[in-house]
């Protein structure tokens, strides 16, 4: 069965696309097949990470939601452009075009269609995960992301605002009942392994969230002005091998397998 | 590609092609510049001989023979300057001029010429920001060389530079282009302490404005003394990585109808390292999808480098002002306000440490006011899409149990 994952933050630039993008690839290589969504209807930013012109996507998520477009109309089979020889990665983009962002935001969202459209892509491309890539903070959408999905992440910064951001996104997955795991990203360079792992418990002992990993902070991902997906650009970086332990650990989670 | 045809009256049928697809190189070239003859119409078993000359810009002449003998129609040649001539370098830039002479069969005449270019730099034409490769031989073993770069005869900034060549007498240099430099034609040259050049080392180039990429817009729409304001942030990014830190953006504000729009100014902040700015949306504004808009060009960093290159969105909300629980009066006003501060000071003193980090990311760096996070979780379950998903999520659950329930009774059936 599918497991889909709506991926949050309350803050913007956290990397929560840069995440989204790179597990999806690196659980793509373990030979699954993975969906990654993206939500962040008034600022869609993941397209640029894959490389795709948005003004020539045919159907994108606005379609789905606001025109009942067919889902998998919307879905890109992303393994020739990507060059991924194993398993696969379907991205259904959302609209840049600032008339369809204004009418998706006037006609609100619903979340029978958002359902359906998960339910309709896992049919048609037998996923196995589904990414879902929200809006920074606690907009409609970003609920109805965190209501439809199995699972929220929260990404976050060592950051007060973020951590606050955290709580909240927390007490409010914990409201609509949906599990809630933790990701830490962007630590800086100045802690040890230790000392992170110390706060990540706190972290989550206090939010009583589980803390699925942490990220350090990498200047070459920062580099890559989110032009490109890393880990298959840079297959031997130490950050790769980060994602692969995320991924693991996601595959490991109890009831997502 | 520079194609030169001569068809000269040795042989009649003879035809000449000579091709030089490098038609610029730089100094201290390797492998070097290849240059193709094509002879038609031979005939097959005969003869040909060729002495290939070239000039290079101080004058000098350096030749090589070839021959070969023809077995078919049509006999090519290869020449590689300098490798193939005997003395020969790619020390000066200037024009190198290629002459071919066919020696056999006699008479000896002139057959094809041809002509490529030799510079200093990698390029003729960069962008700001990009890297500038210099390269030059000839100099003295460790010699001292003095690096001018003008505009319009004005020294640019950070010029003359000074840099030894190394033992071999070649100098290599690279020069990152500041995003402030000049636009325009660029004179770049070198000169050794001790070692002449004629022709000397100079060379003109373009330099043209740079992009800048913006990749996303943040807003955060806030409710300030009974005003809905909404604050936009962008950093901007030039090719090399660096961020910009100078000029401004404009951001197009969009009602929910799609037309009516403001524009804003959006300054670099030197204490936040972005670009910020806010737009005040005046009380009787609409509620509803507003987007904010970086249009193509809209960017400038003040010296002529425009970015985006495509438009960057983004919509957000703005709720109606009387749904965010404004005071009724100015009494409750103070009274909330009151209220609040001092549940954010007993918050300040019950709140505890989350982070041990390293000293300086210790226990008063990052702290956990549960309260606020309370309140504010709770003003989000308190929004009317809130309680409409959360209600459809009830339902939805509770029709599970009733689904499993029938098909179990269909099995038990």
């Amino acid at each position: 069965m599918v497991r889909s994952i709506a991926i949050h933050s309350f803050k913007g630039g956290t990397g929560k696309s840069t995440i989204s993008a790179n597990l999806a690839a690196t659980m793509a290589l373990k030979g699954k097949q993975i969906g990654v969504m993206d939500m962040d209807l008034e600022g869609p930013g993941l397209h640029v990470i894959f490389g795709l012109d948005p003004y020539e996507l045919p159907f994108t998520l606005n379609d789905v939601l606001t025109n009942g477009a067919p889902p998998e109309r919307a879905a890109i089979r992303m393994n020739d452009r990507l060059h991924l020889d194993r398993g696969g990665l379907y991205f259904v983009p959302a609209s840049v075009k600032v008339e369809e962002i204004l009418k998706s935001l006037r006609s609100g969202f619903e979340l029978d269609s958002f359902s359906n459209a998960i339910k309709k892509l896992t049919e048609k491309f037998g996923l196995d995960y589904l990414f879902v890539d929200t809006h920074p903070g606690l907009e409609d959408d970003t609920l109805l992301a965190m209501g439809v999905c199995d699972n929220v992440f929260v990404v976050s910064r060592l950051d007060q605002q973020d951590m606050f951001g955290t709580g909240v996104l927390a007490e409010v997955a914990r409201t609509l009942e949906k599990p809630v795991h933790l990701v830490l990203n962007m630590i800086p360079s100045a802690l040890k392994a230790s000392e992170v792992s110390t706060i990540a418990n706190k972290i989550g002992a206090n939010f009583k969230v589980q803390v699925l990993g942490w990220l350090p902070f990498s200047e070459e991902i920062v580099n890559s002005l989110s032009k490109s997906v890393f880990i298959l650009s840079n297959p031997r970086h130490p950050m790769t091998k980060r994602f692969n332990e995320l991924a693991a650990k996601l595959e490991s989670l109890s009831g997502v397998n | 590609m520079l194609v030169i045809t001569q068809t000269p009256p040795v042989h009649a049928a003879l035809t000449y092609t000579l091709t030089i697809p490098t038609s610029r190189t730089q100094e201290v070239n390797n492998p070097g510049v290849m240059m193709t003859l094509n002879v038609s119409n031979t005939m097959s078993g005969s003869l040909y001989g060729f002495s290939w000359n070239i000039t290079d810009p101080s004058g000098s002449l350096s030749s090589f023979f070839s021959g070969a003998a023809a077995n078919g129609p049509v006999l090519t040649l290869t020449a590689v300057y300098p490798r193939d001539f005997s003395g020969a370098s790619v020390k000066y830039n200037g024009t190198y001029r290629v002459n071919i002479f066919q020696t056999y069969p006699a008479p000896t005449t002139l057959v094809a010429t041809g002509k490529f270019y030799a510079g200093l730099t990698d390029s003729l034409v960069y962008q700001r920001t990009t890297l500038v490769s210099i390269l030059a031989q000839g100099y003295a073993s460790n010699e001292n060389i003095t690096i001018r770069m003008s505009h319009a005869g004005i020294p640019v900034s950070g010029f003359p530079r000074y840099q030894l060549a190394d033992t071999t007498g070649t100098f290599s240099y690279r020069w990152q282009i500041p995003v402030s430099t000049q636009l325009g034609s660029l004179n770049v040259s070198l000169a050794g302490q001790a070692s002449v050049k004629r022709p000397p080392d100079s060379q003109i180039f373009t330099v043209q404005q740079t992009s800048v990429t913006i990749s996303q817009l943040a807003v955060i729409v806030t409710l300030l003394q009974g005003t809905q304001v909404a604050d936009f942030s962008f950093s901007a990014t030039y090719p090399d990585g660096s961020q910009a830190n100078s000029g401004s953006g404009t951001v197009r504000v969009i009602e929910p109808d799609g037309i009516t729009t403001h524009l804003v100014n959006i300054p670099y902040n030197s204490t936040s390292k972005v670009f910020d700015g806010a737009y005040r949306i005046v009380s009787s504004g609409p509620s509803g999808g507003w987007a904010g808009v970086i249009d193509p060009s809209a960017f400038n960093d003040g010296y002529g480098n425009l970015g985006p290159s495509t438009s960057v969105v983004r919509g957000f909300v703005v709720q109606p002002v009387s749904s965010q629980n404004p005071p009724t009066s100015t009494v409750t006003y103070l009274l909330l306000a009151a209220i609040i501060l001092l549940a954010a000071s007993l918050a300040v003193l019950v709140s505890w440490v989350v982070i041990f980090g390293r000293k300086r990311v210790q226990r008063n760096v990052l702290k956990v006011d549960f309260q606020s996070i309370e309140r504010e979780a709770g003003r989000v379950e308190n929004r009317d899409f809130f309680a409409k998903v959360h209600d459809q999520l009830k339902q939805r659950q509770q029709t599970k149990p009733k689904e499993e329930g029938s098909k179990e009774d269909r099995r038990d059936g």
